[in-house]
């Protein structure tokens, strides 16, 4: 017995190796391959050779920088309202009407469905005659966002409330004497951290690639200056799309290092502000 | 200090009446169980009590006071649940200071309350531990520990250890009645296991059907129930048809019976309700006199300590009976016997 399972052992192990590094290698193509292609486009300039002018272009060029902070800002503030909006509906909908749950998941899925130029005609019809200062400022697009991150928010929010059993935390913590607000910081938002991330990231990657709204409302977002840019020059189109996704990722990573801080620390931190 | 009262409470679901008129008292440092068997509405009792469930009508008072416009979070209370319940992404000692901290307690009493909590249900050293890294057994202590950290005035439990294995079931809650007295709490107990409910409580409450059928302390309950239900439900029973012939005795066929029948007209038909430990049982020579019940012996098992003996009895009716094994060696299947009840140990129930 000792035996067998030994030599299935020592067999076994050089065995999986090979096929999760051919795993491995075949993922890794799959995911830097455009991206790696993507690069070398910025950098050639046939006859000229490579060369990074388009980066240094970037850097300096003053156009891009109001195009940019803008999009940021919309995506910020989209997935802010977002989960203003959807953290406490979600959470309602699985702790008091879980039945129903399958028609808001119909629902939550429409505007995925339907498409933006629908959306766009429909909300200028909705929006005729109101004031320009409203519908004439790029903000405008906000709650317009919000709307086209639904399908996206809903599905993460509710992946991360089905892993926890929501009802009995709710419970426990409401027996312990817990506000509601105090249930949905202090107990469900710090287990729903993978989720919250997830959906962030989403909303940012909408925001921040959303071209037909944007374009079909006239507002100029990062996305429209990018086809701008690419129109006239492909290296700096190229260019600016890998800042854009290196630009996503490392906003990723600084919240995911900021919410693994307010995640696990949180209960004891909060202790002796609570305590002054 | 705090007294417990349900007043007349009921509870639909659509057409389930989960509650019907549910009335309890349960006094100050008392620990009551709810028995019943399972939907009979015990869930829905403790959730009532814990301001979960709004009452279609009817009180839950503590200390007299109403507290139907009381929501959950500010009464009072401390509730284990049968589901593992601790805050994921809080350690042990950070559940148990969760309610402190709502409370804002300073940090320092915070965190001599939480160790104290922790030493007392036996979980010292086991501060930093997050749920995951604790078994089942111990989530539950952290979870009393913290139910019980701000000193609440009523302790609210259901079914918190049907999760857990028989053996750490049994230690735990022999640990939950020790702390419930050390602490004095007035405590509700939910349970389906007789034998939790009738080992740790001062009294306990049988529920059937959204209803109390009877509120006694174990032994009275145990000896003296009052409706077939309670009999039947715990522990093991023998019911004889029987009509009440006065106060003190009823007939079995031609039997007399002497029993505590002062509850029932004369002439009522009756179920005699006497537990198998209280029959004594003899081997028999001629006719059995005609105050106790003839019968013969159908199965004879050995348990140890007793022996189990079956006798039907000449109207064809079954009585178990346990007896020390020494003297049931005689009784083997086929003997005619004569089975013997004293009056204080039967009782008579309505049929
Ligand atoms: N939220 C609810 N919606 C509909 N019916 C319910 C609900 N909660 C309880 N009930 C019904 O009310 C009755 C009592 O339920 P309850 O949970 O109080 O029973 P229980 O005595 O605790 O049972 P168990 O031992 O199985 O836990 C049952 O018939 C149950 O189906
Ligand atoms: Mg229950």
């Amino acid at each position: 017995m000792g035996q067998v399972s030994g030599d299935g052992a020592t067999r076994a192990r050089p065995r999986p190796p090979i096929g999760k590094v051919l795993w491995i290698v075949a993922g890794v193509l799959f995911l830097l391959g455009p991206l790696v292609a993507t690069f070398f486009s910025s950098i050639n300039y046939n006859q000229l050779g490579y060369r990074f002018t388009a980066y240094s272009n970037i850097v300096s060029s003053r156009a891009l920088r109001g195009p940019l902070w803008l999009s940021f800002q919309i995506a910020v503030l989209t997935a802010a309202l977002s989960f203003a909006l959807m953290l406490p509906t979600v959470f309602w909908l699985h702790l008091k009407v879980p039945k129903a749950r399958p028609i808001i998941e119909t629902i939550s899925i429409l505007p995925y469905v339907i498409p933006p130029i629908v959306l766009v005609v429909g909300i200028s019809q909705l929006t005729r005659g109101w004031p320009e200062w409203l519908i004439g400022k790029p903000f405008f697009l906000v709650p317009i966002y919000v709307v086209t991150c639904l399908p996206f928010l809903f599905r993460a929010l509710d992946a991360g409330m089905r892993s926890i059993d929501v009802m009995t935390l709710t419970e426990a913590a409401r027996g312990l004497g817990a506000t509601w607000r105090q249930v949905i910081t202090k107990v469900i938002m710090p287990n729903l951290r993978t989720s919250i991330l997830g959906g962030t990231f989403l909303a940012l990657a909408v925001v921040l690639g959303e071209f037909t709204i944007a374009s079909l409302l006239l507002f100029k977002t990062f996305p429209i200056y990018l086809t701008e840019v690419g129109q006239n020059e492909a290296q700096g189109a190229a260019a600016l799309s890998l800042l854009s996704f290196g630009f996503s990722w490392g906003f990723l990573l600084l919240l995911n290092s900021v919410g693994k801080r307010v995640g696990s620390g949180a209960s004891l931190d909060i202790a002796p502000r609570v305590g002054r | 200090m705090a007294t417990l009262s349900l007043v007349d409470v009921v509870k639909t679901y659509g057409v389930v009446r989960a509650l019907d008129h549910l009335n309890l008292t349960i006094e100050s440092g008392e620990l009551v169980s709810l028995l019943g068997p399972s939907g009979c509405g015990k869930t829905t009792a403790l959730r009532s009590v814990a301001g979960f469930e709004r009452p279609d009508s009817g009180q839950v008072l503590l200390n007299g006071k109403d507290l139907t416009p009381t929501p959950a979070n500010k009464r009072d209370m401390g509730m284990v649940f049968q589901a593992y319940s601790l805050f994921p992404n809080m350690t042990a000692a950070q559940n148990i200071a969760f309610g402190l901290k709502l409370r804002k307690r300073p940090g320092s009493e915070t965190r001599k309350r939480a160790d104290e909590l922790l030493t007392l249900v036996g979980l010292q050293g086991r501060a930093d531990r997050y749920p995951h890294q604790l078994s089942g057994g111990q989530q539950q202590r952290v979870a009393l520990a913290r139910a019980l950290a701000f000193e609440p005035s009523v302790l609210l439990l259901d079914e918190p250890l049907s999760a857990l294995d028989a053996q750490v079931r049994v230690q735990l809650r022999d640990e939950i009645r020790r702390l419930q007295k050390e602490v004095g709490i007035t405590t509700l107990f939910v349970t389906h296991d007789q034998e939790e409910a009738l080992s740790i409580s001062d009294r306990v409450g049988v529920m059937n059907n959204g209803q109390l059928e009877q509120l006694a302390s174990p032994a009275q309950l145990y000896r003296h129930p009052t409706t077939e239900f309670v009999a039947g439900f715990v522990g093991t029973i023998n019911r004889l048809p029987v009509s009440v012939r006065d106060a003190t005795t009823v007939a079995y066929g031609d039997v007399v019976l002497g029993c505590n029948a002062s509850a029932l007209p004369a002439g009522a038909a009756g179920l005699l309700l006497m537990r198998p430990e209280v029959l004594s049982v003899r081997a028999l020579e001629g006719s059995a006199p005609h105050t106790s019940l003839g019968g013969t012996v159908r199965a004879h098992s050995f348990l140890g300590p007793v022996a189990r003996v079956e006798v039907i009895t000449t109207s064809g009716d079954l009585l178990i009976c346990d007896l020390p094994s020494r003297d049931a060696d005689a009784l083997v299947p086929g003997t005619s016997v004569s089975v013997h009840v004293a009056a204080t140990d039967a009782t008579v129930v309505a049929r």
